[in-house]
């Protein structure tokens, strides 16, 4: 009887205890972090390293549709930034854009970030400097997702006859020199956002003018772009803050003097104690439910 | 009439839309993109304002009331208020004509050439027309083209940053500094404390820290709820535990490197059970979406006109 009543207390757990435990869980580790040994996966993120990597040097083009919201920020944010780090340091031509109102801040900060980070280097002699509208362009946010998507295979300056800034888009040297109109003259398109819309490329860019097309999604909504990353029409992907982590190491290893922070290697290791937390209360709760349900059968 | 005119708009259009995929590079083409990239925006302005007039009426009403938690519908129109005005008055980084901004300076470049604004009104004057206003005897700083872009886009602290930066990196290298790049006009491009209000400060200061805890909190949620609900009742459910926890756990950088196979079993959950059923499903929808979408055309269906049959 005694013992019944001890599995009865641990599943009526006051909810505050456990609240406490994922919070400790969570935070120890943001403060301490450690390095976790990362194995790269090969059939989405070094798919899509190899893709970007393959693009050619100085001439390659990537649209990044950054549709990534404040909530997704952790796992998606990394992913925007690692891209624009692997591209400046390719002389990879950049173009951003938003599908959302909400995704133009987290779109810009990355820009400036990972700009003034290239530049600060080039300042002490490593690297080359990069420059807004000759190495990448905002081009800001236009609703409704099919129009821009549908457009930008047609005509840029249609969708986007201004960048974010109000510069007018044929005035800036990138869409000039590399003679940028269309889908056609992109490399592919890289979708980060936390709900289906790299399917919605996949269906109407990809389908019917035939561009490469990659995304980043949450881990969450991983499953769901399975069947796209079988049949190759997503070109590799990345799966939440592991996959952003797994890309940051491929590219410390491919370029050494990447010394910007790397935000979603350091958030591995709080992600990874609080899913060794849930899995150990699937566990104990599963334990408890067994116990208290052997006791209950047996009339106690 | 009220039926059959949206009806047939519907129709007309559904069709217009399927031929223009097929017919290539003609004026059916050229028509299908001028009504998907105006018409349509058209279209969605004036959903925004059927949209604003919706939230407005739903909320006046539910304080009207004193319905359920009536008082949070304050919290929306003071919000949507406050948004709208900043956002019109003040912009997204603060660039327009209403005072959401106070102090700081103004800085545009054009011909290599930086020059100070009084106002965001004077430089847009002056942005708009340069060949008019452009005075080099005015200009404040000299610098290369390829960073003209550059200052068009930055706030006047960002700018000094910059140029502070690759000054002090030369100075330090003993390198000398090209005259170009030289920042000759500190005094004159005077950074004065700056207060803006703008949709930008609004996104960082409220919408960034709210999306972010509201979703944060969904870990605790989860936690309490993995532990309470997650049992292995009957076979069904054990499947499923077992699959979800190989998942979760071929997720943990440290379980892969320690438990031989595990990256690889997690994997082949992915690739194999999951997208035979993830297949199925979508198949399944397209099918029903299609067969939906042709008896909308075809006027069987009419829920989508509302008000009952």
């Amino acid at each position: 009887m005694e013992q019944r009543s001890v599995w009865k207390k641990m599943m009526d757990v006051d909810r505050r205890v456990i609240y406490l435990i994922v919070a400790v869980v969570m935070i120890v580790p943001i403060i301490f972090p450690f390095d976790l040994p990362m194995k790269i996966s090969k059939r989405t993120t070094e798919v899509l390293f190899n893709a970007i990597d393959s693009f050619p040097e100085q001439h390659g083009v990537f649209l990044i549709s950054a549709d990534l919201n404040p909530q997704d920020q952790p796992e998606l944010f990394p992913m925007l930034v690692a891209w624009i780090r692997h591209c400046f340091y390719r002389d990879i031509k950049v173009l951003v854009m938003c599908l959302y109102p909400t995704s133009m801040g987290l779109a810009e900060q990355a820009l400036n970030q990972v700009a003034m980070e290239f530049n600060n280097r080039a300042a002490d002699g490593i690297g080359r400097r990069v420059v807004y509208g000759e190495d990448y362009i905002f081009l800001g946010y236009k609703p409704p997702p099919i129009v821009p998507i549908l457009g930008l295979g047609e005509n840029i300056y249609d969708v986007f006859p201004r960048d974010f800034y109000g510069n007018e888009l044929k005035s800036l040297p990138m869409m000039t020199k590399k003679n940028i109109k269309s889908y056609r003259d992109m490399d592919m398109i890289g979708s980060l956002a936390a709900n289906t819309l790299p399917i919605t490329y996949v269906a109407y860019a990809q389908a019917r003018y035939g561009i490469r097309v990659t995304g980043g999604v949450t881990a969450v909504s991983v499953a769901d772009f399975y069947p796209y990353l079988d049949s190759e029409q997503l070109t590799g992907m990345l799966e939440g803050m592991k996959g952003a982590a797994e890309y940051e190491q491929l590219l410390r290893q491919q370029f050494p003097e990447e010394n910007g922070r790397q935000l979603a290697s350091e958030g591995m290791s709080s992600q990874s104690s609080t899913h060794i937390a849930i899995i150990l209360m699937i566990v104990l709760g599963n334990v408890c439910y067994f116990m208290n349900r052997r006791y209950e059968t047996r009339g106690m | 009439m009220k039926r059959r005119f949206p009806m047939t708009i519907m129709f007309l259009f559904a069709i217009w839309g399927g031929i223009s995929v097929f017919v290539g590079k003609t004026k059916v083409h050229d028509f299908d993109n001028l009504l998907r990239n105006k018409l349509l925006l058209i279209v969605g302005a004036f959903a925004i304002i059927l949209g604003l007039g919706s939230l407005i009426f739903h909320h006046t009403q539910k304080i009207k009331r004193k319905a359920r938690f009536w008082q949070y519908s304050y919290v929306t129109l003071i919000a949507l208020a406050v948004t709208t005005f900043i956002g019109l008055g003040g912009g997204v980084r603060g660039e327009r004509s209403l005072p959401t901004i106070f102090g700081g300076t103004v800085i545009g470049a054009h011909d290599g050439l930086v020059y100070v604004f009084t106002s965001q009104a004077e430089k847009n004057l002056f942005m708009d027309e340069p060949s008019r206003y452009a005075d080099p005897t005015k200009a404040v700083l000299e610098l290369p083209r390829e960073f003209e872009t550059d200052f068009n886009r930055f706030e006047a602290s960002q700018l000094r940053e910059e140029i502070h930066l690759k000054h002090t990196a030369l100075q330090l290298k003993g390198q000398p500094i090209p005259p170009m790049i030289s920042p000759v006009s500190n005094q004159q491009v005077a950074y004065k404390k700056e207060f803006k209000i703008s949709l930008q400060q609004l996104y960082e200061g409220i919408l960034v820290p709210c999306g972010s805890t509201m979703f944060a909190m969904l870990a605790f949620y989860m936690c309490s709820a993995a532990y309470r609900a997650f049992r292995m009742r009957n076979l069904h459910a054990g499947v499923l535990l077992v699959a979800a926890f190989i998942v979760m756990l071929g997720q943990i950088p440290l379980a892969t490197a320690f438990i031989p196979g595990l990256h690889e079993l997690r994997q082949w959950i992915l690739d194999v059970p999951n997208l035979a059923s993830k297949r199925g499903i979508m198949i399944g929808v397209g099918l029903g979406a299609s067969a939906t979408s042709f008896k909308i055309i075809l006027g069987i269906e009419r829920a989508w006109l509302g008000g009952g049959e």
